[in-house]
């Protein structure tokens, strides 16, 4: 009970300052309540959309409200339009192109290196291993 | 080389790495609008009923300064603006007066100077939207050709004007005349 209750008083702050837009239909809030988390304040970096109440996240909510109900957009028209406007910055998803595979793949780099170095490790140890023998 | 050197070397690269990263700016975000075409710039002229097209500066090179009386940078910057514009009158300063209505906006500018050709209205920040504005005051200057070809985010300091935006339009007036 309490730790729900602290859970709530935790979440509650980010849901205070957010309209509430009414749709059409359950795809159209469907796409608005993800294109909300995965597009990205501009100006306050390490919040998207939903979590801001800078005056621009809240016209870009607006925008994206009248696109999603208005205009009959799709997830590639609102990435499209954003990404015009302000650039792929917004996405906290970038899209994979030639400036961005490093970060995309790192991860993968990375583990294949580790793995390499521990293979090493291990095949090393296994020999001193047998030397002592 | 000694084998237990590696691991020091890799450490040191990763400083290195996240030392560069450190120094970069965050807020610094490059405008995709660089080198495409303007967008578009219709809205009433400030505190009247006429329709401004902002088309009707291709074939020119122009500035363009996004304000609004309550913002303070604007305030701080605006006195370079007006003097630059009275040392290059044949500089093209268009105002886009962001989330601001008219009656203050014109009383600012009576109060303050007006460096301004025209004064867009934008009340709602529906043009700031096309714009890319991240918040006032910027800055774009658009070529001949209606291009966007540089942007700056926030106050224009005498420094700023002098090295970099008076530089940019007479290097985009001298292409222009070509």
């Amino acid at each position: 009970m309490m730790r729900g209750l602290l859970l709530w008083l935790c979440v509650f702050p980010a849901w205070a300052v957010v309209e509430t837009y009414t749709f059409d239909t359950p795809e159209q809030q469907a796409l608005y309540h993800e294109m909300v988390r995965e597009l990205r304040c501009v100006v306050c970096q390490n919040q998207n959309l939903i979590e801001s109440n800078a005056p621009i996240a809240q016209d870009l909510r607006q925008q994206l409200y009248q696109m999603i109900r208005y205009q009959a957009a799709t997830r590639d028209d609102i990435v499209g339009f954003m990404t015009q406007r302000y650039g792929d910055f917004v996405l906290y998803r970038p899209p994979l192109q030639a400036n961005s595979w490093l970060l995309w793949f790192a991860p993968v780099l990375m583990f294949v290196f580790g793995v390499g170095l521990w293979v090493q490790f291990i095949r090393r140890s296994q020999q001193q291993g047998s030397a002592h023998e | 080389m000694t084998r237990s050197a590696w691991p020091f070397i890799g450490f040191v690269l990763l400083v290195l790495l996240f030392s560069i990263g450190l120094m970069l700016n965050p807020r610094e975000v490059p405008s995709p609008l660089l080198n495409q075409p303007a967008p578009s710039l219709q809205g009433n002229v400030l505190g009247s009923s006429e329709l401004f097209d902002g088309h009707a500066y291709t074939n020119q090179v122009w500035l363009l300064n996004v304000w609004a009386s309550w913002c303070s940078g604007c305030l701080s910057e605006h006195p370079h603006i007006v003097a630059a514009k009275q040392r290059y009158p044949d500089m093209t300063w268009i105002g886009l007066n962001y989330k601001d209505s008219a009656t203050p906006a014109q009383a600012w500018l009576a109060q303050h100077g007006n460096p301004y050709q025209t004064v867009i209205e934008d009340p709602s920040g529906r043009l700031g939207l096309d714009w890319g504005i991240l918040g006032v005051p910027e800055t774009f200057l658009i070529d001949a050709q209606g291009r966007v070809r540089a942007k700056w985010q926030g106050v224009i300091s005498e420094a700023r004007l002098q090295q970099e935006i008076i530089p940019a339009w007479q290097a985009l007036n001298a292409e222009t005349e070509r």
